[in-house]
């Protein structure tokens, strides 16, 4: 399947792009993509274990599957205020 | 006006709108403001990112959490975009009979504010350079989840 990987905040800047498409086997999860996206870039890596995800627009959990077409938002730790 | 919002709030404008009803009489308020200065470095302004539907969505949530819990109205809104030293980025308005709720039902929804909002500040400095704010977790965030 094909995903879009919608990268906010800080994570514009770790990928450099606002938007990163991702192919995964047709079984992925949110999991399977993060470790795809460690592969790219080493200051998500880093900060990866305090990020969540939203997945089309609802909050997901690292097992939720994925489906093509899917909108997977990386959401940094925040600084809203 | 929408709870995320372009560019600096019309804090002046919302207050008035949220007036008062005739069973309030407390309006507690807080106004977010971009400040001149970081960690010792000059500040010119702000640029708010943010998950806007995600954004929205908890605005609402938290506004009718603060209302069930104190017993008040409670109106918020967050600014997006281009901001100066100044202008005002987040908005707490809350109403009640009488103070106490008023102002427990403001910090309890700032605060929340500040942990699930998902909104990034990059900061732009007086040397032309930027960055964004070292952030925090969202609340609620399962490592293992």
């Amino acid at each position: 399947m094909r995903i879009t990987v919608h990268c906010l905040g800080p994570a514009q800047r770790w990928f450099g792009v606002d938007e990163l498409p991702l192919e995964l086997p047709d079984t992925a999860t949110v999991q399977t993509a993060i470790e795809q996206l460690l592969t790219l870039s080493p200051a998500y890596a880093e900060t990866e274990p305090m990020l969540a995800y939203a997945l089309d627009e609802q909050w997901a959990d690292r097992r939720t599957p994925l489906h093509e077409g899917a909108v997977l938002a990386l959401i940094p730790p925040i600084s809203a205020g | 006006m929408e709870r995320i919002h372009e560019g600096p709030l019309p804090w002046v404008e919302l207050m008035a709108s949220f007036a008062a009803q005739p069973a309030e009489g407390a309006l507690a308020s807080f106004a977010g403001l971009v400040r001149n200065h970081h960690q010792g470095r000059a500040v010119s302004g702000i640029r708010y990112h943010a998950h806007r539907g995600l954004a929205a969505r908890e605005l609402a949530a938290i506004e009718s959490a603060i209302a069930d819990q104190h017993g008040v109205r409670c109106a918020l809104w967050h600014a997006v975009g281009d901001l100066a030293v100044g202008d005002c980025s987040v908005l707490v308005l809350v109403g009640s009979a009488h103070r106490a709720a008023a102002f427990a039902g403001c910090r309890d929804a700032i605060e929340a504010i500040k942990a699930r909002l998902p909104i990034w500040k990059e900061e732009r400095f007086a040397d032309g350079s930027t960055a964004f704010v070292a952030g925090v977790p969202r609340a609620g965030l399962q490592k293992n989840g």
